[in-house]
C-alpha cells in the first residue's frame, strides 16, 4: 500500500513542474511590473545576460520625458523594419515629442506609430518571452504595467530549393525549408481553398518547438485529427529537433523495421496527400513534413506518377514494386539455391557457379553476409564522408570489392553480382525510409536462407506478411487496400488507373460523405469526325472528305 | 502458475490419446510408449540445444507474466 | 472473446485456404481410382450437410464462441467437459497436420533436418501469428489467398501448356458403382477436409455480418471442393490412376514433371510454397482457435498468453503421436476417421443440435406465454 501513495505523490509532483516549465497554461501568471527598470532587470535576470538580447532605450514626451524600452533578439527580427518601422517612428513622431502621460503614449505608439502587421499588448512574462525568443520586438513604457509586442519576425533562413529527397523529372522544383511559416505558406499556394485548415501548437518544454497539423475540412476523415492532436498531446519531451522525434512518440508500433507514418520534402506530394484525407504535421526547424497515416503502398508512390500518363506510371510502380522484392530477397535466393536446391538452378548456369565457388572458401551464406556487410559499410561511410573524399571511397571500394576480392578468391564473382544488383535495387525505392526496412530485413533472410534454404526464406516470408499485416498506422491497417482488402483503392497500388477514372478518394482515408473527386464523363474524347465511320458522317473539321 | 496447470491439463490426455491410437493400431503398451518418447532420446546435439532454449522460454513465459501481474496488482 | 471483427471476404479466404490447406497435398479419395475427383465432390455435399449443422447451432446461439454455448447447452459442468474435449479435439488436429507437413517437408526437401527442428521453427512462426489475434491472421489470409490462386493457376497454364493432360486416363469414371462411391464420399473424405470446418464455429461470431454467413460457408466449401476436385482430376489425367494412388504427394510428382521449354523445370520450390502456406493457415487456424479456447473455458484474461505453451504443446503432440510416417498415415486413415472425426464432427454436434432445439422451443414457448 505504501508505495501505491508513494506513486501517486511522484505523479502530482510531475504534474507540478509540468506547470512549471510551462508546458501547459500556468494558473497564476507572473505579470509584469510598470517599473521599467525592473522589467530590465527581469530580463537581464532571466536571460542571463545574453549578449544578442538588445535593449534600446528611448526618450519619449517632455516635461517629464518618459523612457521606453524596445526589446528584441538580434539576428532573429527582420532589420530594416526594426529600424525603420520602429525605432525611427518612435523618435520622429511629433505627438510623442510633446507632454503625454505614460498611458496615452502606449496607445499611440501601438495606434499611430508602428507600421508593422502585427501588434499586441501582453501582461505576462511568458507570453512576452515566448514573442521574443520568436523573433518579436517588445515595447516597455515607463509606469505602466502592459508591454507591447510588435511582430518583427525575420532573420537569415535558407531560401526555397529544389529538394534533395523524392527527386522527379517532372513537377514542381520548391522543397521545404526550414521555417514552419514559409512551408504552411507554400500549401496555401497550391490548395486555395478556405477548407485547407491549420492548427498550431508548441511542443517541447525546453524547445517550445512550433508545430503545425494541417488537414482539409471535411476531406479528411471524422477522428483523425483528433486522434493526431490526442498524440501530440501526450508528448512530454524537453525538445523537438526534427520531424523524427514526433514521428517516433507518436507512431502505433514501435518494434517494427518498417516506418508507419511517412515524410516529404515535396509541397505537391504533401498537398495530394491531403486532398486523399491524410493530415500533415510540419515542424519547425525540418524540410521534413510528416504525413499520416500512411500504408505500405504509398512508400512506392511517386508524385511523378500521377503527372506521368497511366500506363507509364503503372509500368515503372510495378517495377519498383519487384524491385524492392529483389532488394529484400535477391541475395537470399541465391544462398539458398546454392547451399540446399542445386536441383533448381539450370546445369549449364550450375557448371558455371560451381566452378566458381570452387576456390571460394567460405559457405555462402558467410559469403553473402560478407559482401552485404561490406557494401553496408561503404554506403554508409560515403554518406557521412565530406564530398572530396566521397570519391576516393568509391573508387577503393570498387577496386577491392569488384577486383581483388574476386581476383584473391576469397568471393565468387556470382556473389559480386548479386550483391551489385540488390545495392542497386535497394536505391530504386522512391522513398528511404523503406528502403532503409528493406536492407535490415534482407539480412534476416540471407540468414534463414543460410540455415533452412527455401524453407527458411519462405518462413521468414510468413513471418514478414504477417508482420505486415499486424502493422498499423493511426488506426489505419498499414497493407490497405491489399488487406483487408478495398477493391476501389486497388487502382492506385501496383497499378495507377487513368486520371480520369479516379472517381473517388480512398475510401478507408477520406471522409465517407465526402469522396467524389471528380465528375462523371471525364474520359477525353475525341472529336465525333475523326477515326473510322461508316456513314451518317457530319462533315467535321478534321474531315477529310 | 495458472497457464503451467493448463499446459499439464492439456499435455497429459493428448499423450494418452496418441498412446491409444497406438494400441488401437495393435502395439503393446510397452511397445507405444517406447515409440512415443524414442524421438526425445536419440537426438543430435542442435536438436537438443533449441529443445531446451523452447523449454527455458516455457518456464521462462510462465514465470515473467506471473511477475508483471504483481507489478500491476501493486498499482492498483 | 476477442474484441474484433473479420469481414465475409475475410471468412471466405479463412476457410477456402484451410479447406486446401493439406488436401492438396496428399491423394484424396485415392482408392475411388478415376472417380476421385466425383468422390470429392460428393464428400462436398456431404460438408455442406455438416455445414449445417453447425449454422444451425450458429443460429441459436450467434455471438458465442463454440465453448461458450456448449455450457449454455449442456450445463456449466458437462459443458465444460466437451468444450475441453473439443480444445483437445483442435490441439491433435493441429498437431496432425503438423506432422504431415514436417514429414512431407523431410521427405521431399531435406532429408538430413531432424523432424523435431523443422516442425520447432515452423510453430514459432505460427504462435507468433496467434499472438497477434484473429484480425491480422484473416488479412495474412486474405494476402496468401491471392499467392497461392496465382500459384495454381501458374499450375494450371504450365500444365496445359506442356501438354501432359491425357484425357483418356480420366476413363473408364464408373469402374466403381455409384453407391460404392456414395458409401466413399460420406464415410472418408467428408471428415477430412470438409467436416473439419467445425472449428470455425469458434471464428463465426467475429463476423461482422452474420446474416450472410450461409452463403459465405456454402460458396467457400464449394469454390474448395471444386479446385480440388479439378485439382484430383488433373493430377490423374497427367500421371494415370496408378501413379496418382501411389505415390504420397501426386501434386509434388506432377510440379516435378513439368517442363515447358527447357527453362522451367524442377519447380519443387513452388510446391513447398503451396505446401506452407495451406499448412501455415490451417495450424494457425487450429492454435489460435485451441487458443481462445482455452483460455474462454479457464478463464484465462489474456488469451496470447496461452499462445506458446499450447505451441509447445502442438509440436511435442506432433512428434510423440507416431513412430514414423507410415504409422501416422495409417492412424490418419484408419482410426482418426472412426474414433475421432465421427464424434466430434457429427455425433456431438448433432446430439448440441437437438438439445439445443428443443431448449430454444421451450424458451420460445415461455415467451410466447
Amino acid at each position: 500500500m505504501a508505495s501505491f501513495f508513494k506513486q501517486k505523490r511522484q505523479v502530482k509532483q510531475r504534474e507540478k513542474k509540468k506547470e512549471d516549465t510551462g508546458q501547459s497554461k500556468s494558473k497564476t501568471p507572473d505579470y509584469i511590473d510598470s517599473s521599467i527598470s525592473a522589467n530590465l532587470e527581469k530580463v537581464k535576470k532571466k536571460t542571463g545576460n545574453s549578449p544578442d538580447i538588445i535593449i534600446r532605450t528611448l526618450k519619449i514626451g517632455q516635461n517629464p520625458e518618459i523612457k521606453t524600452t524596445i526589446l528584441y533578439v538580434q539576428g532573429l527580427i527582420d532589420n530594416p523594419s526594426v529600424t525603420d518601422f520602429l525605432i525611427e517612428s518612435i523618435m520622429k513622431n511629433p505627438h510623442l515629442s510633446e507632454k503625454i502621460l505614460p498611458q496615452e503614449a502606449l496607445d499611440v505608439i501601438s495606434e499611430e506609430v508602428v507600421s508593422l502587421g502585427g501588434v499586441e499588448t501582453v501582461k505576462d512574462w511568458e507570453k512576452l518571452f515566448l514573442s521574443l525568443l520568436s523573433g518579436d520586438s517588445i515595447i516597455f513604457v515607463d509606469g505602466i504595467n502592459i508591454a507591447l509586442v510588435a511582430s518583427t519576425k525575420g532573420g537569415e533562413r535558407r531560401s526555397i530549393q529544389e529538394p534533395s529527397t523524392h527527386l522527379t523529372v517532372r513537377g514542381s522544383r520548391e522543397g521545404f525549408t526550414e521555417s514552419n511559416a514559409t512551408n504552411i505558406a507554400m500549401l496555401r499556394r497550391i490548395i486555395n481553398s478556405p477548407n485547407l485548415w491549420i492548427e498550431s501548437m508548441k511542443i517541447g518544454t525546453v524547445t517550445k518547438t512550433d508545430v503545425s497539423i494541417m488537414y482539409i475540412n471535411g476531406i479528411v476523415k471524422e477522428g483523425i485529427v483528433e486522434e493526431v492532436k490526442k498524440r501530440l498531446n501526450r508528448i512530454n519531451i524537453d525538445s523537438i529537433l526534427e520531424s523524427g522525434y514526433i514521428e517516433q512518440l507518436i507512431e502505433d508500433q514501435v518494434m517494427t523495421p518498417f516506418p508507419t507514418l511517412n515524410h516529404t520534402e515535396r509541397p505537391d506530394m504533401v498537398a495530394g496527400n491531403l486532398l486523399e484525407g491524410r493530415v500533415a504535421i510540419f515542424v519547425n526547424g525540418t524540410p521534413f513534413v510528416l504525413v499520416a497515416p500512411a500504408i505500405f503502398v504509398q512508400f512506392f508512390q511517386s508524385v511523378e506518377d500521377y503527372y506521368n500518363r497511366f500506363d507509364i506510371a503503372s509500368a515503372t510502380r510495378f517495377l519498383r514494386i519487384i524491385v524492392f522484392i529483389i532488394s529484400i530477397v535477391g541475395p537470399a535466393l541465391y544462398v539458398a539455391a546454392t547451399t540446399f536446391h542445386q536441383e533448381m538452378i539450370p546445369t549449364k548456369l550450375l557448371v558455371i557457379v560451381a566452378a566458381q565457388r570452387e576456390t571460394v572458401p567460405l559457405p555462402a551464406v558467410v559469403e553473402a553476409l560478407l559482401m552485404e556487410m561490406t557494401f553496408e559499410i561503404l554506403r554508409e561511410a560515403s554518406l557521412r564522408m565530406p564530398k572530396a573524399v566521397g570519391s576516393t571511397m568509391s573508387i577503393v571500394g570498387a577496386l577491392v570489392i569488384g577486383q581483388a576480392a574476386v581476383q584473391a578468391g576469397i568471393v565468387s564473382p556470382a556473389m559480386v553480382i548479386i550483391v551489385s544488383i540488390t545495392a542497386i535495387a535497394s536505391f530504386a525505392t522512391p522513398s528511404y525510409s523503406i528502403a532503409i526496412s528493406a536492407r535490415i530485413v534482407r539480412f534476416g533472410f540471407i540468414i534463414c536462407a543460410g540455415t533452412l534454404g527455401f524453407y527458411g526464406m519462405i518462413l521468414a516470408f510468413i513471418v514478414l506478411i504477417v508482420h505486415l499485416c499486424s502493422l498499423r498506422s493511426l488506426g489505419v491497417p498499414y497493407m490497405t487496400p491489399l488487406a483487408p482488402l478495398n477493391p476501389e483503392g486497388l487502382g492506385d497500388t501496383f497499378f495507377r488507373r487513368p486520371m480520369w477514372a479516379f472517381k473517388e478518394r480512398p475510401k478507408f482515408l477520406a471522409n465517407e460523405n465526402n469522396l467524389i473527386r471528380e465528375g462523371d464523363n471525364q474520359r477525353p474524347l475525341p472529336p465525333e469526325s475523326r477515326g473510322m465511320k461508316t456513314s451518317d458522317e457530319k462533315k467535321g473539321e478534321g474531315n477529310e472528305s | 502458475m495458472k497457464i503451467f496447470g493448463i499446459t499439464v491439463l492439456i499435455l497429459v490426455p493428448l499423450v494418452v490419446i496418441s498412446l491409444g491410437m497406438d494400441i488401437l493400431l495393435g502395439f503393446d503398451l510397452d511397445n507405444s510408449i517406447k515409440h512415443a518418447f524414442n524421438p526425445f532420446l536419440v537426438k543430435d546435439p542442435a536438436e537438443l540445444i533449441l529443445f531446451l532454449i523452447l523449454l527455458v522460454f516455457l518456464v521462462f513465459s510462465f514465470f515473467y507474466r506471473k511477475k508483471k501481474k504483481g507489478n500491476t496488482k501493486g498499482q492498483q | 472473446m476477442e474484441k474484433a471483427k473479420i469481414s465475409g471476404y475475410q471468412l471466405f479466404v479463412l476457410i477456402f485456404l484451410f479447406e486446401m490447406g493439406s488436401a492438396l497435398l496428399v491423394p484424396l479419395a485415392g482408392e475411388a481410382k478415376q472417380a476421385a475427383w466425383l468422390v470429392i465432390l460428393i464428400a462436398m455435399i456431404g460438408g455442406f450437410l455438416l455445414f449445417f449443422i453447425y449454422y444451425g447451432l450458429f443460429q441459436y446461439y450467434p455471438d458465442q464462441l463454440l465453448t461458450e454455448f456448449v455450457k449454455q447447452i449442456l450445463g456449466n459442468f458437462l459443458g465444460r467437459i466437451v468444450a475441453f474435449l473439443y480444445i483437445l479435439y483442435f490441439i491433435y488436429l493441429a498437431a496432425r497436420v503438423l506432422r504431415d507437413f514436417g514429414d512431407t517437408l523431410l521427405t521431399f526437401a531435406y532429408p538430413h533436418v531432424p523432424l523435431f527442428f523443422a516442425n520447432a521453427v515452423f510453430i514459432l512462426v505460427v504462435v507468433y501469428t496467434v499472438r497477434k489475434g484473429i484480425e491480422v491472421l484473416a488479412r495474412t489470409g486474405e494476402l496468401f489467398f491471392v499467392l497461392e490462386n496465382l500459384l495454381l493457376m501458374t499450375f494450371m497454364l504450365l500444365i496445359v501448356a506442356s501438354g501432359m493432360i491425357h484425357l483418356n486416363n480420366l476413363k473408364p469414371i464408373f469402374e466403381i458403382s455409384g453407391t460404392e462411391l456414395m458409401k466413399m464420399g460420406f464415410t472418408k473424405s467428408v471428415f477430412f477436409p470438409f467436416g473439419e470446418v467445425i472449428v470455425f464455429l469458434m471464428i463465426f461470431p467475429y463476423l461482422n455480418e452474420p446474416q450472410r454467413l450461409k452463403k459465405i460457408g456454402i460458396g467457400s466449401l464449394a469454390t474448395s471442393g471444386i479446385f480440388l476436385a479439378i485439382i484430383m482430376a488433373v493430377n490423374i489425367a497427367v500421371l494415370g490412376v496408378d501413379l496418382t494412388t501411389r505415390s504420397q504427394y501426386p501434386l509434388l510428382t506432377l510440379i516435378q514433371s513439368i517442363e515447358v521449354a527447357g527453362i522451367l523445370e524442377r519447380l519443387d520450390v513452388y510446391f513447398l510454397f503451396l505446401l506452407m502456406i495451406g499448412g501455415f493457415i490451417k495450424i494457425s487456424v487450429f492454435t489460435y482457435v485451441a487458443v481462445t479456447g482455452t483460455a474462454n473455458v479457464f478463464n484465462v484474461k489474456q488469451p496470447s498468453r496461452l499462445a506458446y505453451p499450447v505451441g509447445i504443446v502442438i509440436l511435442l503432440i506432433s512428434i510423440i503421436m507416431a513412430s514414423s510416417y507410415t504409422e501416422h498415415i495409417h492412424e490418419g486413415l484408419g482410426a482418426v476417421p472412426r474414433y475421432i472425426h465421427l464424434p466430434f464432427q457429427v455425433i456431438i454436434p448433432l446430439l448440441l443440435l437437438i438439445i439445443a432445439f428443443f431448449k430454444n422451443r421451450k424458451k420460445g414457448r415461455q415467451a410466447s406465454k
